[in-house]
């Protein structure tokens, strides 16, 4: 009984009236409030997010071509005796048989006879006494400061394609903010 | 073609180069936007890429899935991205204001850039950033990246993430204001 008195009462039009009020030309102010709103969330706005970058036209079917390419090209194989380390190590070794050999011989005994060996004679020299770069270098003085270079010259090494090591695991450098 | 089928057919050295080029096609505007916007400069951008691909090409045999694809290809994106502007600053000996100022010039004058003016404030806003702030707010902002995507792309947690966004945000606003 109760139930269908307040059902008929809200049937009634007048319960519909808006009873509340807002203060006189609020809703002039509220256009500009509202824009000013927008203005200071200025990243929310849409237009913000559009790209505003462009390409030139057909871009990328060019460029999937381009990486292509130089994937399929025959890859540049550097011989080992440019690399920059094997020379080090080839002069190093150089200077330590001539040093030797100088010891025992008088017939090399003017350090320009190193200037007459041939890359060629180093590396089969180095070969064929299976010595390492890294046994030559705890050998002398400044092997430290030679490794450091060695090493500073790989670093750059891997700035370009040429000297990328494919095998290398990816790591990544991001640090800090 | 899905990812792990474009893996599959890397993975045979018959089909390898047509699964790349599939990966190409399929991912090069993904990841040409995210490095444009770093960069700026199409040319840059474009070089960047390149490089970005034939990383992958030659490290995706390593790629043991631990992670997505895509997201892995981002990372190394986004590495190559910083490693760029740190090169170029390197090599042109320039200072960061340098570098910023011929960016800002870029955005007002250069070619392939096509945006209002407040379009363009907000860009300039973006060089003031550091860098990596830069990037985060771009993937969040721009590309709609989540927290934890972001996260596995940058190796961050994704409290610093937020914290870092925040911070930008709240700068970019404050310049903005200012003009």
């Amino acid at each position: 009984m109760h139930k269908n008195s307040d059902h008929n009462e809200l049937e009634n039009p007048k319960m519909k009236d808006n009873v509340f009020h807002v203060p006189e030309g609020y809703f002039e102010k509220l256009h500009q409030v509202i824009l000013t709103q927008s203005e200071l969330d200025f990243l929310d706005k849409k237009a913000l997010k559009e790209n505003i970058f462009k390409t030139p036209e057909g871009y990328f079917e060019t460029a999937s071509q381009h990486i292509i390419q130089q994937i399929e090209a025959p890859v540049k194989v550097i011989p080992l005796y440019n690399k920059s380390w094997f020379r080090y190590a080839a002069a190093v070794a150089a200077l330590i048989t001539l040093f030797i050999f100088g010891m025992k011989s008088e017939d090399v005994t003017d350090i320009d006879e190193f200037a007459n060996l041939s890359d060629e004679v180093i590396i089969e020299y180095l070969l064929d006494e299976e010595i390492s770069n890294l046994d030559i270098l705890a050998s002398i003085d400044d092997g430290a400061a030679i490794l450091d270079e060695l090493y500073m010259d790989e670093m750059d090494a891997l700035e370009y394609p040429d000297y990328d090591n494919p095998e290398m695991e990816y790591d990544f450098e991001y640090t800090d903010y | 073609m899905e990812d792990k089928d474009i893996l599959v057919q890397f993975g045979n050295i018959n089909t390898r180069n047509s699964a790349f080029s599939e990966l190409v096609k399929k991912y090069q505007e993904r990841i040409y936007w995210q490095v444009r916007r770093i960069v700026i400069d199409h040319e840059d951008a474009d070089d960047v890429v390149q490089e970005i691909f034939i990383k992958i090409y030659k490290n995706l045999e390593n790629f043991r899935e631990a992670s997505q694809l895509f997201t892995w290809m981002y990372r190394i994106a986004t590495n190559e991205s910083l490693t760029f502007i740190k090169k170029k600053q390197r090599h042109h000996m320039q200072s960061i204001d340098d570098i910023q100022y011929d960016l800002v010039d870029k955005i007002q004058n250069g070619p392939y850039i096509d945006g209002d003016e407040i379009q363009k404030r907000l860009q300039e806003a973006l060089l003031t950033l550091p860098d990596k702030q830069r990037l985060v707010f771009n993937m969040k902002y721009f590309e709609n990246l989540k927290y934890d995507q972001i996260a596995e792309i940058t190796g961050t947690s994704v409290g610093a993430l937020k914290a870092s966004y925040h911070l930008a945000v709240k700068k970019i606003e404050n310049l903005l204001k200012q003009h």
